[in-house]
């Protein structure tokens, strides 16, 4: 079924459009869960939460892209069972390494305004990713969104993965620089 | 607590960012993952080279085996005459013998296997006298024949030598052919020499080469040879008798039976006069199935083991060398066919690397 139909569905209070969503989407919402709680059962739980969010967010939300409106609410989903699972105390899996990879990043930094809105740092990465090459930029995506794992984004770059290391490395400095360019953070004196 | 916000701002980014991201997971299905085609290319280009120089490698080993077989022991030209007059050499087939050495053999077992005697030369004549029977004069009629396998460093130079020692020696070359084994050229012959000039002849060409095996076999047809005459002389004079009667006979029934009788006498005196013409040359002209083969390096002659071990390890170097040197030709022969493989590979692969350009933008 087409995502308009699926939409109008929810806008019907539908609930084939669950039905529906759970089809088209099940696996891609299983896969986004399972790259950041590595657990099956975390996962398949987090894909009915994720058509019960979806379910409460449309309507009023009318979203373009349904596949991107379902994957944010994933990944929000599974980052928060994350930290209520691990109460920031990360164990093994890709989000791990990718919060490291991050966190690595701005280490050194501090926000400018702390209680700043998201949606200006938001803003300002948008602004960030469409300065990078489209290929630099899938990968950071698919690293810092999907948390995808390295040996992966390798494959599907066809490249090696000291390649790939290198690239996000590079991305994450930009991004650091940029970051303070726009005064959104400052370095630690 | 930072790094939570970065992350929570990522996953708010533009839906386009994400969309763009989650596209290039659907295209790696289909992905031809190139580390792992470089892998499975380097893979295969290891068992093509292990297919050519294997091969070869073992051949070489058979080869040292086949050398090594009759009891570990290597003959120089030296050794291989001390060996025939001390009488201490052992029975050692020869792998090399030609086609035509075997039906001479089957020509000769043409005698009644009861009337035959097969001994080894070396066991049979030689009791450090060296005292050569004269096999066409003296009573006993022996068949001699004889098969060698040498190498040389040098093989059209063996290959005349030889050639000129048969002539000098009033011999003819049966057959003769030279191809090439491998990487290595090969001269078998077959030779009838004069029986009386046999060991002449094979002192005479004690430097052809490097000798590494020797068999030679005496058949003793004297029996069979003589039950023959014996037979043909019987024969012959019932024909006379024939003769006498066919003179005094008087009806024609008689003069056809007689003739009759007279044909199948004929018929049975030239099929023994054949065999007996058969037998004489076989006798008077000893044969010598000879196979050499050209290297650079001689098979070790020494049976000490550390000597063995030196040359196994020089010679293998010889033969890695000669390995290396037939996979670099066999390269060259294919080279059309790879600069071929070659060029389409890159263009398939420029071919591919625009389209996946221009899918990424």
């Amino acid at each position: 079924m087409e995502d308009l139909k699926i939409i109008e569905l929810y806008w019907n209070r539908d609930e084939e459009a669950i039905r529906e969503t759970q089809n088209k989407y099940g696996n891609y919402c299983y896969s986004i869960a399972y790259n950041i709680l590595y657990n099956n059962e975390d996962a398949q739980e987090i894909v009915n939460d994720t058509c019960k969010a979806t379910w409460d967010a449309i309507p009023p939300a009318h979203p373009q892209n349904l596949s991107t409106f379902i994957g944010k609410i994933t990944r929000n989903l599974s980052i928060n069972r994350l930290r209520y699972l691990k109460a920031d105390k990360r164990g093994g899996g890709e989000v791990a390494l990718s919060f490291d990879e991050l966190e690595g990043c701005i280490a050194d930094t501090e926000f400018v305004h702390e209680d700043q809105d998201n949606s200006e740092l938001t803003e300002s990465i948008d602004r960030f990713l469409a300065t990078l090459k489209k290929e630099q930029r899938q990968m950071f995506v698919c690293r810092y969104w999907y948390f995808d794992p390295v040996e992966e984004i390798a494959v599907r770059f066809n490249c090696s993965d000291s390649k790939v290391k290198m690239s996000l490395k590079r991305t994450r400095e930009k991004l650091k620089a940029h970051l303070i360019k726009e005064g959104v953070i400052n370095e630690n004196k | 607590m930072k790094t939570n916000k970065l992350i929570d701002a990522i996953g708010n980014i533009d839906d386009h960012y994400v969309e763009e991201a989650h596209k290039t997971k659907e295209r790696s299905r289909f992905a031809i993952s190139w580390p792992t085609v470089r892998k499975v290319a380097v893979a295969f280009g290891c068992f093509l080279l292990a297919v050519t120089l294997l091969p070869n490698m073992f051949s070489h080993a058979n080869s040292a085996d086949k050398s090594d077989s009759g009891g570990g022991t290597y003959y120089d030209n030296s050794m291989y005459y001390e060996g025939m007059n001390s009488g201490t050499s052992s029975y050692k087939p020869s792998y090399d013998a030609p086609s035509a050495m075997v039906s001479d053999e089957e020509a000769s077992y043409m005698a009644e296997p009861g009337d035959s005697s097969y001994s080894n030369n070396y066991s049979n004549t030689n009791n450090g006298t060296n005292s050569e029977p004269d096999l066409v004069t003296s009573d006993k009629k022996m068949i001699v024949s004889a098969n060698m396998s040498a190498e040389t460093q040098d093989l059209d130079a063996t290959i005349a030598n030889l050639t000129s020692q048969v002539s000098a020696y009033e011999g003819y070359i049966q057959r003769s052919s030279t191809y090439t084994r491998g990487s290595t050229r090969v001269y078998e012959a077959t030779y009838r020499i004069p029986a009386a000039k046999y060991q002449a002849f094979l002192e005479s060409i004690q430097d052809a080469g490097n000798v590494l095996n020797y068999f030679e076999e005496t058949e003793d047809i004297t029996n069979t040879y003589t039950d023959i005459e014996a037979r043909l002389n019987t024969l012959k004079a019932q024909e006379e008798r024939v003769m006498e009667l066919y003179k005094q006979a008087e009806s024609i029934e008689d003069l056809m039976n007689i003739e009759e009788r007279l044909s199948d006498l004929r018929y049975q005196i030239e099929y023994y006069e054949a065999q007996i013409r058969n037998y004489d040359l076989l006798v008077a002209y000893s044969t010598l199935s000879i196979s050499v083969s050209e290297t650079k390096v001689y098979t070790p002659t020494s049976t000490s083991f550390l000597t063995r071990l030196g040359n196994a390890f020089r010679n293998g170097w010889q033969n890695c060398l000669d390995n290396v040197g037939d996979f670099l030709i066999d390269v060259v022969y294919n080279i059309w066919t790879i600069l071929f493989l070659a060029v389409l590979g890159f263009v398939g692969y420029r071919v591919y690397r625009h389209i996946r350009n221009k899918r990424n933008g």
